[in-house]
């Protein structure tokens, strides 16, 4: 009795240290994060005031609002559509070269993957105004093609969808290559062998075996490329310009108003697609399969 | 013939960047034989396996099943059945879905293929497991998905790749048996890789010894383990005890060899006097005596200093040095205490003229 009781006082103090080693996260998290987001939840309830920063009468006109206005709506489905096509694009770019990659020795894997994330040192100002100088009326995209005489007036490139989507890929394909790429490599060779000795080609192979098998970095690169992509401003801003916004420009027009109220309902708007978009990305690709079922 | 043969490699070698894996391994497996590649890590017994099952591609010679040349053949239209050392279960399907992979790969239709799996199922006394998933079964219950996994598709050959390495003692030997029953009632020819010779001979119709990507022997497990041919296959067979030296007299029949600290007779028909020799004997077959060779009136037999005496349970071993060459014995415990040894007795090692096994010489 004794002894069980001593053993369970050394469980529980070592249980003590090892959460003490939380302490300071924990503090940080909820003191710098948690609490501010409960505090904008409560705002986005509140009425917007003349005067102050918000009002103090509760509503839910601030979500009323926003769901009932079609600019409102039609921007979130914008946001929506380019993060998806994104998300899209460089899941397809992504994979190919992840397979390359993951067939690396370790060595070099590390070395490539460090060449792939290089472009991410450069500040995303320094980049979007790269690719203001490439895609911009007098730009050299324009430039050349003036001059090789594909065209015969400057094409329309910058502040439009497809520039927001390129200035997108460029900061989060590295991602998304990289957490193919390990995943990849973390596959035993045997169970493609296995496959092909029971019948299955290359590609039935890679189908039924190595898709499902990478699952868990699939599903965290999306996460990534999702997140940052349904969150990013600079790149929007710069290359979107002024006519076309996102969801996350709103937030900040509406912050730079003083409209903290539906600043606030925006954020959570956002925050709520974010959720739902990486509940739809764990769904479909269901990472937890390949722990088998659990005992 | 040819169609009695369910394998046959010819003159296969193989090289990874100028190292030599497989150098020149020729073997037919005849139609529902056990035939295992014995030898130590590194000698060629896996990529052998590998360039039958189609992973690996030879750099010469060829490769052919039931007849057919497969060597420019892709593994998965070889139908070889294949277990891996780690099983490679496929851990995001169930284990039904895991025996119907090769099944579904066939497009075998679904009323088929449940039939064939809960078939393949029980075979492996896995009835009732269908719906699991590799991750809740034990070692030896993954071992047995794999074999039924491999057999459901009634494969040309079935390659095993010590599939019994990462299994414990017990249940190894449980395996052992299993693998060699279910072989035996699908009659279905077997190559089998292991490193462990216990293995190899309690199962196998024939034993290939590799070392260095070469066959130093093909045989029963029986001819293998009492005559081996080589220095290598004996040392791999647990006869350690090597030793050299010069037949100095014909004696009829009878060759005497001088072997540095004694000497014995050996039956070395073709040799003169002069020749170097090679010979053997098992440790279990090496009787020793108190006293040097010269205190004996029987002529045969070499003198040693004991070095150290090990018990070992069902028997005691006693290492011994006969001038450079070590030597072993394992003696009955009754025998070892009668004899109360201790480090640095002299001994007179003897055993009998058909113990003595001639090994080919290598210069």
């Amino acid at each position: 009795m004794n002894a069980l009781a001593s053993g369970f006082l050394l469980n529980w103090r070592r249980t003590a240290r090892r959460s003490a080693l939380l302490t300071l996260p924990l503090t940080v998290s909820i003191t710098c994060f948690l609490l501010p987001l409960l505090f904008l939840l409560v705002v986005s309830f509140l009425e917007p005031s003349q005067v102050d920063l918000y009002g103090k009468q509760a509503t839910f006109s601030n979500y009323g609002h926003v769901i009932g206005d079609e600019f409102y709506l039609k921007i979130i489905g914008r946001s929506l559509f380019a993060t998806v096509i994104v998300l899209a694009i460089s899941l397809v770019l992504a994979y190919p070269a992840a397979i390359v990659v993951a067939r690396f020795t370790p060595k070099w894997r590390f070395r490539v993957l460090a060449i792939l994330l290089f472009p991410l040192m450069v500040s995303n100002v320094v980049r979007a105004y790269g690719w203001i100088a490439i895609l911009g009326r007098h730009g050299v995209a324009n430039t050349v093609m003036l001059k090789v005489g594909f065209i015969d007036a400057p094409l329309p490139l910058l502040y439009t969808f497809s520039a927001v989507v390129v200035g997108l890929l460029t900061i989060l394909l590295p991602y998304m290559i990289i957490s193919i790429a390990n995943s990849l490599a973390a596959i035993d060779r045997s169970y493609g062998e296995a496959a092909q000795s029971l019948g299955a080609g290359p590609w039935r192979a890679f189908w039924h075996v190595t898709l499902p098998l990478s699952s868990p970095g699939v599903a965290s690169g999306c996460m990534i490329v999702f997140f940052l992509s349904l969150s990013a401003y600079v790149t929007i801003s710069l290359l979107g310009g002024p006519r076309f916004k996102m969801l996350v420009s709103l937030v900040f027009d509406s912050t730079v108003a003083y409209q903290w109220p539906r600043a606030s309902a925006l954020s959570f708007i956002l925050l709520l697609l974010g959720l739902g978009g990486g509940a739809a990305i764990l769904a479909i690709t269901r990472p937890g399969r390949v722990r088998g079922r659990s005992r | 013939m040819t169609t009695d043969i369910d394998v046959s490699l010819q003159q296969v070698r193989k090289t990874y960047g100028g190292v030599v894996a497989v150098d020149g391994v020729t073997l037919d497996v005849p139609r529902g034989s056990f035939i295992s590649l014995l030898g130590p890590s590194g000698c060629g017994k896996t990529t052998t396996l590998r360039i039958v099952a189609g992973f690996e591609y030879p750099d010469h010679g060829d490769v052919l099943i039931r007849g057919q040349r497969v060597t420019d053949i892709p593994p998965y239209r070889r139908n070889c059945g294949m277990v891996f050392q780690n099983f490679a279960l496929f851990p995001h399907l169930s284990i039904a879905d895991n025996v119907a992979f090769g099944l579904r790969m066939r497009r075998v239709h679904r009323p088929e293929r449940t039939e064939q799996v809960r078939e393949a199922l029980s075979l492996v006394k896995l009835s009732g497991f269908e719906e699991r998933y590799p991750n809740q079964l034990s070692g030896g219950q993954q071992q047995r998905v794999a074999l039924a996994r491999a057999l459901v598709l009634r494969p040309s050959v079935l390659l095993l790749d010590e599939p019994l390495g990462s299994l414990d003692k017990k249940l190894r030997e449980e395996m052992q048996v299993e693998i060699r029953d279910l072989q035996q009632r699908f009659a279905i020819s077997t190559i089998f890789v292991t490193h462990d010779q216990e293995e190899a001979l309690t199962m196998s119709d024939a034993v290939a010894v590799m070392n260095h990507g070469v066959i130093e022997q093909f045989g029963t497990p029986r001819e293998v383990f009492e005559r081996p041919r080589t220095e290598f296959v004996a040392r791999f067979m647990g006869a350690n005890n090597v030793l050299r030296g010069r037949v100095a007299s014909n004696e009829s029949e009878l060759q005497a060899v001088e072997l540095g600290t004694g000497r014995i007779h050996v039956r070395a028909g073709g040799k003169h006097v002069g020749d170097r020799i090679l010979v053997t004997v098992r440790p279990e077959n090496m009787s020793l005596s108190r006293g040097d060779v010269s205190s004996g009136n029987v002529s045969s037999g070499i003198s040693a200093i004991v070095t150290s005496v090990v018990y070992h349970g069902a028997t005691t071993h006693v290492y011994m040095a006969a001038g450079e060459e070590p030597l072993v014995a394992h003696l009955p415990n009754r025998a070892s205490d009668d004899l109360r040894l201790t480090e640095g007795d002299s001994l007179r090692c003897s055993w009998s003229e058909e113990s003595t096994i001639m090994l080919a010489d290598r210069p």
